[in-house]
């Protein structure tokens, strides 16, 4: 039976801190996707990740059972990307120059075809503006629930109800405009 | 259902919050409206591939990465933890020998003994001033304390006789305020 996250965090406080590796390997896939889907190329997203775990276990002290841990870890990794990219505005990377998203039954005429579609959907979400971005990559891309983003976000979910849906029509219609500059 | 409506369920199912009933109504109008058809595939198309495309494996060392900067952030907090110790006792031992050097300085040199002689007297007779003070406080606030609670209790109690009492003198302050203003003109 799997050990309670409450529990865990517990045992790093009591001076077993080997035991924050049990952590580390039930949410590396999370804030790995959760970084990688907000900043750029690969080095920065392994450093930055790993520094996302660093300040979850400086602040394990702050943590509250009655909250999920995966909300609490997406937080801090959100709020950290949010600083570097303020800081150093750091473009998010086009998806397809890091790992393959064809699967396996597209035809390779599929798959090129798919992958550019993806670099567009990329290029439109980039250019969101950052109180519609979040949202939708939190949503869309890393799976978060509208109450898990309200805890992230500190935002009231029908703002981010708003926004979200706000950001779906404005990328429909970017997705729409680059399509007509095709075809001209 | 017109437009709008369809809209927010569209929105509603791309939450997944959507009913079977309000799916099957959505696509009845998908179908029928062109419009509505052709966002509704779109946005279908957008979010699943954003959703498709969400999840990225880490490195498979990524766990050692990230336990060893742990330890040398660790080894890092005990080495400064350990410096600071190190500083405030050398701090403490300089500042021990230093005192003792004045004292054995001090008291070697008359001049300087009858200055700390006089310096202690001094502490002395302030330290006097500051308890005499206190307790003079001590003592006017307690009277304070003691003729306002006299006064509540009064004017509970026997309200309307306070109420007098309040009365005449406040009658007699004027009285005696007017005589005075009147001696003055006199005299002027």
């Amino acid at each position: 039976m799997e050990i309670p996250d409450s529990d865990v965090v517990k045992m790093c406080l009591n001076g077993n801190k080997e035991a924050f590796s049990i952590l580390v390997a039930r949410y590396k896939k999370l804030i790995y996707s959760v970084v990688y889907n907000m900043i750029e190329d690969k080095e920065e997203v392994n450093d930055i990740s790993q520094e996302v775990f660093l300040r979850i276990y400086k602040s394990l002290d702050r943590y509250n059972p009655e909250y999920r841990f995966s909300t609490w870890s997406v937080k801090i990794a959100t709020n950290l990307c949010l600083d570097i990219i303020r800081r150093k505005k750091i473009q998010s990377v086009p998806i397809e120059e890091a790992f393959g998203i064809s699967s396996n039954s597209d035809t390779p005429e599929e798959s090129v075809f798919k992958t550019e579609r993806i670099r567009e959907i990329n290029e439109a979400v980039d250019s969101l503006p950052e109180k519609y971005r979040i949202p939708i990559i939190l949503f869309h891309r890393n799976g978060l629930s509208y109450e898990e983003m309200t805890k992230v976000l500190n935002e009231p979910m029908s703002i981010i109800k708003n926004r979200l849906y706000r950001a779906r029509l404005m990328l429909r219609e970017k997705l729409a405009s680059y399509r007509k500059e095709e075809v001209l | 259902m017109n437009c709008e409506e369809a809209r927010n369920l569209m929105m509603k199912h791309f939450d997944g919050e959507l009913s079977d009933i309000e799916f099957t109504r959505l696509c009845r109008h998908t179908e029928m409206c062109e419009k509505c058809g052709a966002e509704f595939g779109a946005l279908k198309e957008i979010l699943g591939l954003m959703e498709e495309s969400g999840t990225i494996d880490p490195p498979e060392n990524f766990e050692e990465s990230v336990m060893k900067k742990i330890h040398q952030w660790e080894a890092l907090v005990k080495k400064r933890r350990e410096m600071l110790v190190t500083i405030l006792y050398s701090v403490f031992a300089v500042g021990i020998v230093l005192m003792s050097l004045l004292i054995s300085y001090v008291s070697q040199n008359e001049t300087l003994r009858a200055l700390m002689d006089n310096m202690q007297a001094l502490s002395g007779a302030v330290r006097s001033v500051i308890n005499f003070s206190a307790k003079w406080y001590v003592f006017m606030s307690g009277i304070a304390h003691a003729l306002i609670q006299t006064f509540i209790t009064f004017a509970k109690t026997s309200f309307s006789v306070f109420a007098l009492v309040t009365g005449i003198l406040l009658l007699s302050y004027g009285l005696i305020s007017r005589q005075n203003g009147k001696k003055e003109e006199g005299v002027g």
